[in-house]
């Protein structure tokens, strides 16, 4: 029992920073109906403004340069949206793929001429490094990502649920006209929703940074992002996304400890292909399913 | 009659002319009175930069220069980035060969990129020294014009075989790799070695993968299984996270790692999480000294004046840079052997005639010959106890890789 409880905690570690990902990238698709692909290099850019802020030569303590790298993020987003992405609302769809990809080159390539490509150590927050939970070992830092993960997702429902900034960016992403004859302003809602997005990634990539090295190839971390989506129900389901996150840090582990570890690296597809055959429209898709009478 | 002979011989000469000169060209391309051209490629962006940059060659061949060259000409070292990408590497290496001319080539920083250089390679017949490259089948088939003079996954399986055996008590070894060509070769060399020179077998063997950001169940199942020592072939981030995540779980053995895993030792305890867990962690080394001892303290401030950009970087610079040092003193000596009538043949040759070279940087003397091109055979082992890089001393013969 212990066995199975140790890799269900530390699959929900990976877990939540899966979910922060997909939840950002689902943000922006519901907003703006455009999948970022740089979401993953925001991550990794929130990991490494952090590491200039504490470690090197700027030497602030934890909560400045936490602030700092938030800021670096959101504002790097949102200069995305309005000179990347904003020009091309109603571009074919390729377009803004590539340029969203065109972005994280960009950024991949930036940290890389400054910091170089040798994985970076990323020194731990706290002096004790696990705690004992019922016998299970869990790690300080794995603990506070956990802690971290549900309360942001749990501040975010709060927020699209019970503020007036929340309710004008769900309004815009259910209806863009009905939004623009109320009043909304539309387009520093797309700037919002992309910021907020790069808040979560950059959040994860600081979260993460102790306990990997940082690398300007973090971002591949994507990957898994975008499983958490399609498992959860698709790109514009928030909920979903959370959930496939944490589903898929689990399922992860699980198959590595009672089948095989060099099986980790396939769970995501698996579980994809799994998921889909069983739900077409993911765990918590509500879309219509159609089936080609071609083959029957 | 007489005009006929004449003709005759005339036109021997010329078809004598046309069939020697060009491979006489040849043979010499990239060497002048005063130069000799060497064309280099490697990542210097991308993922693979962080091994496969090329400063130390090109310190080493600055370094002859300043001392009067070879046979008084300069070494002109050309070198192109592939960004670690295969297609780039091969046009790298098409442009080097066929647009600047080089001589030979000194070039591949990693296995992945340098594969598909090789059927060009030995199709041009030029000759191809591995600049840091480990890849044992970049030198597999046996080709006259390819040498592989660093330390291989082979060599470095077989030491850590043989290393590990020292320490385990009750010789239960687990073997941790990533699921890729580069883990499956150096576990296939150690899993033989342990087989046949220690009649054991691994009690385990995990898979953890490069980008992996979590060794739970891994740390697990080899906890599991009751090991004495653990061999950790992993590039730095995933050993690292390995280490760390062990060292959580209470497991205090030995963990050996290769020299893809060896960084300076503030590094490796920033990355494991403190100097505690450095205790039991071991990598195979290929050179005498470690980049932090004192011999290579002028190199490292003339490193320091030559890139101050990119040794600004942590980590730099990196164990990597030593190799690329020791692989072209390996180079400038065939090119001295070689003598002031330089051709490729002569080059080629003066190669296979080394027999134990010492470089003065790696640990294992070099040896060539005309029907084995794999220049290493044996390491050394580092500790990173009290949060110090030492090279342990004692060297570790392995065999020779075949053909």
């Amino acid at each position: 029992m212990t066995f199975f409880l140790q890799l269900v905690v530390s699959g929900l570690i990976n877990g939540c920073l899966y979910a922060l990902l997909a939840v950002g990238i689902a943000m922006i698709f519901k907003a703006t109906q455009i999948v970022n692909f740089a979401q993953g290099e925001l991550f990794m850019l929130g990991a490494y403004v952090h590491f200039l802020g504490m470690l090197t030569a700027l030497r602030l303590p934890f909560l400045p340069a936490l602030a700092l790298s938030l800021a670096a993020a959101a504002v790097t987003a949102a200069l995305a949206e309005r000179l990347v992405c904003r020009p091309l609302l109603g571009a074919p769809i390729v377009s803004v793929v590539i340029a969203t990809i065109g972005v994280s080159f960009i950024l991949k390539g930036g940290v890389r001429l400054v910091w170089g490509s040798v994985p970076l150590p990323f020194r731990p927050l706290f002096e004790t490094r696990t705690v004992m939970l019922g016998g299970l070992v869990v790690s300080t830092q794995g603990l506070v990502i956990i802690c971290t993960g549900l309360g942001l997702l749990g501040l975010l429902y709060v927020f699209f649920q019970f503020t007036k900034l929340g309710k004008m960016m769900r309004a815009t992403s259910e209806n863009r006209t009905a939004a623009v004859l109320m009043g909304i302003n539309v387009k520093r809602m797309f700037s919002l929703a992309w910021a907020l997005s790069a808040v979560l990634a950059a959040v994860g990539g600081i979260l993460i940074g102790p306990l990997v090295q940082l690398e300007p190839e973090m971002g591949i971390i994507l990957i898994a992002a975008f499983a958490a989506l399609i498992i959860g129900g698709g790109f514009g389901n928030l909920a979903g996304a959370a959930v496939g996150g944490m589903l898929l840090g689990v399922v992860e582990n699980l198959v590595s400890g009672y089948i095989s570890t060099a099986l980790q690296s396939l769970t995501p597809f698996v579980l994809i292909v799994v998921v889909l055959a069983i739900r077409p429209t993911g765990l918590f898709g509500r879309g219509e399913v159609y089936r080609s009478h071609l083959v029957s | 009659m007489k005009n006929r002979a004449s003709a005759i011989g005339a036109a021997c000469l010329v078809v004598l002319a046309l069939l020697v000169g060009p491979a006489a060209a040849q043979e010499r391309t990239g060497v002048s009175d005063d130069t000799i051209l060497i064309g280099g490629f490697a990542a210097m962006s991308g993922p693979l930069s962080v091994y496969a940059n090329h400063q130390g060659a090109m310190m080493a061949y600055e370094e002859i220069n300043d001392k009067g060259g070879i046979h008084g000409r300069k070494v002109k070292y050309l070198f192109e980035d592939t960004g670690g990408e295969p297609a780039k590497a091969v046009a790298a290496v098409k442009k080097l060969v066929h647009t600047d001319g080089v001589f030979l080539i000194h070039g591949g920083g990693a296995a992945v990129e340098s594969r598909g250089v090789r059927p060009f390679v030995v199709e041009a017949k030029i000759p191809w020294v591995v600049l840091q490259a480990v890849g044992t089948d970049l030198a597999r088939p046996f080709s006259p014009y390819v040498f592989q003079p660093n330390l291989t996954q082979h060599t470095a399986g077989e030491v850590a075989a043989d290393f590990s055996m020292e320490l385990a008590k009750n010789k239960r070894i687990a073997i941790v790799r990533p699921n890729d060509e580069w883990g499956r070769e150096v576990h296939e060399a150690t899993a033989r070695r342990l087989k046949e020179k220690h009649g054991v077998e691994a009690v385990t063997v995990e898979y953890l993968e490069h980008t992996a950001t979590d060794a739970t169940a891994q740390v697990l199942k080899v906890k599991a299984a009751n090991p004495d020592v653990i061999l950790v072939f992993q590039l730095i981030k995933a050993a690292s996270l390995f280490w760390r995540t062990a060292y959580d779980h209470g497991i205090r053995l030995p963990m050996i790692g290769q020299t893809g895993a060896m960084v300076r030792a503030e590094l490796m305890r920033d990355g494991v999480g403190g100097c505690a867990p450095l205790d039991y962690i071991y990598t195979v080394t290929n050179t005498v000294h470690t980049v932090e001892h004192p011999y290579w303290a002028e190199w490292n401030e003339k490193f320091k004046k030559k890139f101050p950009l990119f040794a600004q970087q942590p980590g730099q610079p990196a164990s990597t840079w030593m190799n690329q040092i020791g692989s072209a003193r390996i180079v400038i000596e065939g090119l001295q052997r070689a003598g002031k009538d330089l051709t490729r043949e002569k080059f080629i040759a003066a190669l296979e005639s080394f027999r134990e070279f010492n470089n003065g940087v790696n640990n294992s003397p070099s040896t060539f010959s005309s029907t084995n091109h794999f220049g290493t055979a044996g390491a050394q082992v580092v500790s990173y106890k009290g949060c110090k890089m030492q090279n342990q001393g004692k060297f570790y013969p392995s065999s020779r890789p075949s053909h």
